[in-house]
């Protein structure tokens, strides 16, 4: 088996190393494969995808987080808005926080609407949420 | 004819490239179709595609579904190319946004893509509606269903263990397709349900949970039949976004015979497949999900008829239901198939 | 994750809370947001049936992490 090169090369964000994957498969030099091999030999193409996301970095990090607005973001999962809460007050006793604000978003299955990133993002300074469990 | 541009693998044999997929983990474990350039130009040809031509997007994990990489899964289920025009068609139902495709495959929930085809395609290219149309051993229902499993894992990246952290799964998540038998139906056809022609073929997709199959026990008057079915739907748990409901040719015979619309089965079904908030409650110990006027209100499975589909489909004899909840927030999607 | 990286991109500093069995998964959606490298805070599983006193040994768990994830 050998890799050809890619006539396109792009980023391939799912390639997820697999609990099975054992790339550590010879590669078949072209010189040594014999005239029968070559006549089974076949060449395929790789199924997988890759995400259209573009790295556009992240926020900068305040140096503290006194005076500062905390939102807490909750996907409404049991017990998740009492976990954001819980976290927010154990900021609280470090640092003095300037305001908490609480949004829900209703579910765990989809992404808040725009308009509540939007509203954070306006209100807030740094932002705490959870997600799946 | 543009050409590929996937990364190329050069095998010494069959048997090398099967080991191959397997151990990279691109596949659902079963063996794959060696997707060679011939073949997956052969199911390009066959639908007019360029391989660079973007079928759908999905946009929350930004996936353009190029038709070069829906072909190559399509070849590796085992797809004949004249099953393509279904899967290009299911691919862009799977990214309309209501389905929700990042979401019910990522969850927990586990559930499968379920394909219910409906139109005179299903005949042409042998989809079975018939004895075993839910089971194994048609082509174009394994395969159809099964290149939508591959491209959720290989071309979507839910791969199992990764993105995909379903604590079961279901045995549909290898394959799940068969068509409504139009043969049966008193009704308007699924397609003609969703806004389509009579002469179309569409595909429609579910965020499919584990199908469970109802026994009525031979009773043949609707009201009686479905009394059963109703109970059983209870088992897909309260406030469910969704089911399907497949009843049998010989259901559907009783059905006829006593002149009961598709409406009037899903207005009972609906009306008794209930308990009451009181009765759910007694089942959490730790919330208390119903309060006030809902203690006494009769509380449906899913929140309206809309959101329960009928269909005909199975063998000639049986008289079996089959129900197939789909998992919350997500709404199956029809679209016509260009044939 | 995703409400995270559109809050990153308008420069609010984020800190996720993911409990410990969704680790791979969360770090699969990081990877496919173009964030490979994100850090976010791995805690303790379940969440939804614990008392308020576990739910605040969870919070105490992700404090110094989220601490470490919003600061400079």
């Amino acid at each position: 088996m050998r890799v050809i090169k890619p006539q396109n090369p792009r980023p391939q964000a799912f390639v997820v190393t697999h609990r099975l994957a054992q790339s550590n498969r010879k590669v078949v030099q072209n010189t040594k494969v014999n005239a029968m091999a070559q006549q089974n030999e076949l060449v395929t193409l790789d199924p997988r995808g890759g995400s259209t996301h573009e790295d556009t970095g992240i926020a900068t990090r305040p140096a503290s987080l006194d005076g500062l607005v905390i939102g807490l973001l909750s996907n409404n999962k049991p017990n998740s808005e009492l976990l954001l809460s819980d976290v927010a007050g154990l900021v609280g006793e470090q640092y003095a926080i300037k305001e908490i604000v609480e949004a829900n978003k209703g579910s765990h299955r989809v992404p808040a609407p725009p308009e509540m990133i939007s509203d954070l993002a306006e209100r807030c300074d740094v932002v705490i949420t959870a997600t799946a469990e | 004819m543009s050409s590929l541009t996937s990364t190329r693998v050069r095998h010494t044999d069959y048997n090398d490239a099967q080991e191959y997929y397997m151990d990279e983990g691109m596949g659902d474990g079963l063996p794959v179709v060696p997707p060679t350039e011939a073949k997956v130009h052969a199911m390009l040809d066959y639908v007019g595609m360029q391989p660079s031509e973007v079928i759908a997007e999905e946009g929350v994990r930004g996936v353009n579904f190029t038709a070069e990489k829906v072909a190559i899964n399509a070849v590796m289920a085992g797809c004949k190319p004249e099953y393509m025009p279904v899967v290009v068609a299911a691919v862009q139902a799977v990214s309309e946004e209501p389905f929700n495709f990042h979401a019910n495959s990522t969850s927990t929930n586990g559930v499968g893509v379920l394909v219910i085809v409906s139109g005179d395609i299903a005949k042409r290219i042998g989809i079975n509606s018939g004895t075993v149309a839910m089971g194994h051993g048609f082509r174009a229902n394994a395969t159809i269903g099964r290149a939508m499993g591959l491209i959720k894992i290989n071309a979507y990246g839910s791969v199992p263990h990764g993105m995909d952290k379903s604590t079961f799964g279901h045995p549909g998540k290898y394959s799940f397709c068969f068509a409504e038998n139009d043969g049966v139906i008193p009704w308007e056809p699924l397609r003609v349900e969703k806004g389509y022609a009579d002469s179309d073929s569409t595909v429609t997709v579910f965020a499919a949970n584990s199908p469970v199959q109802v026994n009525t026990q031979n009773e043949s008057a609707p009201e009686d039949f479905l009394s059963i079915v109703a109970d059983a739907s209870i088992v897909l748990g309260e406030r469910h976004s969704e089911f399907v409901l497949a009843l049998s040719p010989e259901l559907m015979n009783y059905v006829r015979s006593a002149g009961w619309s598709k409406q009037r089965i899903k207005d009972f079904v609906l009306e008794r497949g209930t308990r009451t908030g009181r009765e759910l409650n007694e089942k959490h110990r730790r919330i208390t999900l119903y309060k006030g006027d809902d203690l006494d209100r009769r509380m449906p499975v899913v929140s309206s008829t809309d959101e329960i589909t009928v269909v005909g489909v199975g063998g000639d004899a049986g008289p079996f239901a089959m129900l197939i909840g789909a998992w919350g927030d997500v709404i199956s999607i029809t679209k016509k198939i260009q044939t | 994750m995703q409400d995270a990286a559109s809050l990153e991109r308008l420069g609010i500093p984020c800190s996720v809370l993911v409990t410990k069995p969704f680790n791979t998964q969360a770090r699969a959606m990081t990877n496919l947001l173009a964030m490979p490298g994100y850090e976010y805070a791995v805690i303790g599983h379940p969440m939804g049936s614990l008392t308020e006193e576990e739910v605040m040994a969870r919070a105490q768990e992700a404090f110094p992490q989220t601490l470490s994830q919003l600061i400079r």
